[in-house]
């Protein structure tokens, strides 16, 4: 790894101006760590680290919901009792990011500025309707999760999405809507509904901790076996997080039956033909994914595990 | 390109180090501080094998910048012998035959060392969990959880089944026995 400096800043104005002048942000630093090996990519670049900047470490409440700082770890927001309380699916996707060691020092705004399509925490942000609070030479501003990524074919074409192999050492202006000199201050994201249900499953190819295949994010209102709201997400799928709430229709108004859940892999898997066709082991994904999140709906509506469903 | 110093703390010894802005944790133990105990094997922080303590939590030296440490505690393994005498969970190892090839043993007995030190009376659901991120290819885990479970006091699948390898023909066993 090659960079041309490292500076640690214990003030958010501190690292904004080294943000203005090129540097690049990190937090933990575990991606910039894996994609820097072997590779020149950061030749050059000053790595700017938020790591100590105090205002960054704070999990709070906020505006009924929970607002995680840029320097809050994964285990900190697995082990805090406000996210546990507020927002589980979020904690239930945290907690299938890496190892211990590696929650230990990763952080949620970190998992959302890499923006690899298979990220763990992102479909979970996504269905919760979270945003991210960015700062940068104009000032602040909120920005919808859903509208912070940028379209990355290339990510689809690169074997299994592996950090690794990663073709954006800095996503910052390539994967993210951000502008030069803008870095991310937290994440925001709004409560769970006492009466909502919620599912979060990742698909791994050896039950091992590395990324996943593909992973699922559900959140909804089941009432009297009748499906009231529902929102999803897929990772590892499509060149941009998204939501697939169009694809979960079919079963919204309904206990969630056969013809519905079949309508509703049939829609997602036109969607990946129309959308992923370069996707690496597109022939597996394809047929997996739709069954994935058939056998998903049908586990929160009957308020089983997907552990048993899918075989 | 210049260094950037860093004051951290390593197995109980502060020291002022100059590190380069590229160079891992994993850098400067072994190649500054010549701690070899610490391995390196995927460097990608899936496998573990360069597990150690940063101020008493678990993580993948592969993963951590040193620059970033200023002000820190790390543990390596050699840390958990300082002065000649084993880690309970060292002599754990070699009474349940919990160690192979070896190559993976110095992370697993840090990631053990995070959990009994924060988690004293772990199940065995823990313990399964605190060393799901440490890739061992020999041993198969159980001794391991054996071994762990056996410094902590605790009664899991694994150590009941080293007991009934153990147990001579015709022995009854003894519910409340842990190892």
């Amino acid at each position: 790894m090659n960079v041309g400096g490292y500076l640690r800043v214990s003030t958010i104005d501190e690292a904004l101006s080294a943000a203005a002048d090129g540097a690049m942000v990190i937090s933990g630093g575990t991606d910039v760590m894996v994609k820097g090996r072997d590779s020149r990519a950061y030749a050059g670049r000053v790595l700017v680290d938020l790591g100590q900047v105090d205002g960054l470490h704070e999990l709070v409440a906020h505006a009924g919901g929970v607002e995680v700082g840029a320097a809050v770890t994964l285990s900190e927001l697995v082990e805090s009792e406000v996210a546990c309380a507020a927002v589980p699916l979020l904690v239930e996707a945290a907690r299938h990011v890496g190892s211990v060691q590696t929650r230990n020092r990763a952080t949620l705004a970190g998992n959302v500025a890499n923006a690899c399509p298979a990220a763990d925490c992102i479909p979970a942000l996504m269905v919760l309707g979270a945003s991210v609070c960015v700062m940068g030479p104009t000032g602040e501003r909120e920005v919808p999760i859903a509208e912070l990524f940028r379209e990355t074919p290339a990510c689809l074409r690169h074997d299994g999405m592996r950090v690794r192999t990663c073709y954006f050492p800095d996503p910052a202006t390539k994967k993210l809507r951000l502008a030069p000199g803008e870095l991310i201050r937290s994440v925001r994201v709004p409560a769970e509904d006492a009466d909502e249900r919620h599912l979060f499953f990742k698909l791994t190819e050896t039950r091992g901790v590395g990324l996943g295949v593909m992973n699922l994010a559900l959140v909804g209102r089941v009432e009297g076996g009748v499906v009231r709201e529902l929102h999803a997400s897929m990772g590892g799928l499509f060149a941009r997080p998204c939501l697939i709430d169009g694809c979960v229709a079919p079963v919204v108004g309904t206990r969630a039956g056969s013809e519905g859940l079949a309508a509703c892999s049939a829609l997602l898997a036109e969607k990946i033909a129309a959308e992923s066709p370069q996707l690496a082991r597109y022939a597996y994904k394809v047929r997996v994914a739709p069954a994935l999140l058939a056998d998903g709906i049908d586990a929160l509506v009957s308020e089983t595990t997907l552990e048993r469903c899918v075989r | 390109m210049g260094g950037v110093i860093v004051n951290m703390c390593v197995n109980g010894e502060d020291l002022e180090l100059l590190v380069d802005p590229t160079a891992r944790l994993i850098d400067v133990l072994r190649e500054d501080l010549g701690l070899t105990g610490t391995k390196e094997g995927c460097g990608i922080g899936v496998c573990g094998a360069c597990t150690v303590l940063v101020d008493g939590r678990a993580e993948n030296a592969c993963l951590v910048p040193a620059a970033s440490l200023d002000g820190h505690a790390v543990t390596t393994v050699e840390g958990l012998s300082l002065g000649g005498d084993l880690d309970p969970l060292q002599s754990a190892f070699l009474r349940h035959h919990a160690i192979q090839c070896g190559f993976c043993t110095p992370g697993l007995l840090m990631s053990a060392r995070a959990l009994l030190d924060e988690n004293p009376s772990p199940t065995e659901g823990e313990i399964r969990t605190a060393i799901r991120g440490n890739l061992c290819r020999c041993t198969g885990y159980e001794q391991v959880v054996a071994a762990i479970a056996d410094v902590a006091g605790v009664e899991t699948r694994a150590v009941r089944a080293e007991q009934d390898e153990t147990r001579r023909p015709g022995e009854v066993a003894d519910e409340g026995a842990i190892a």
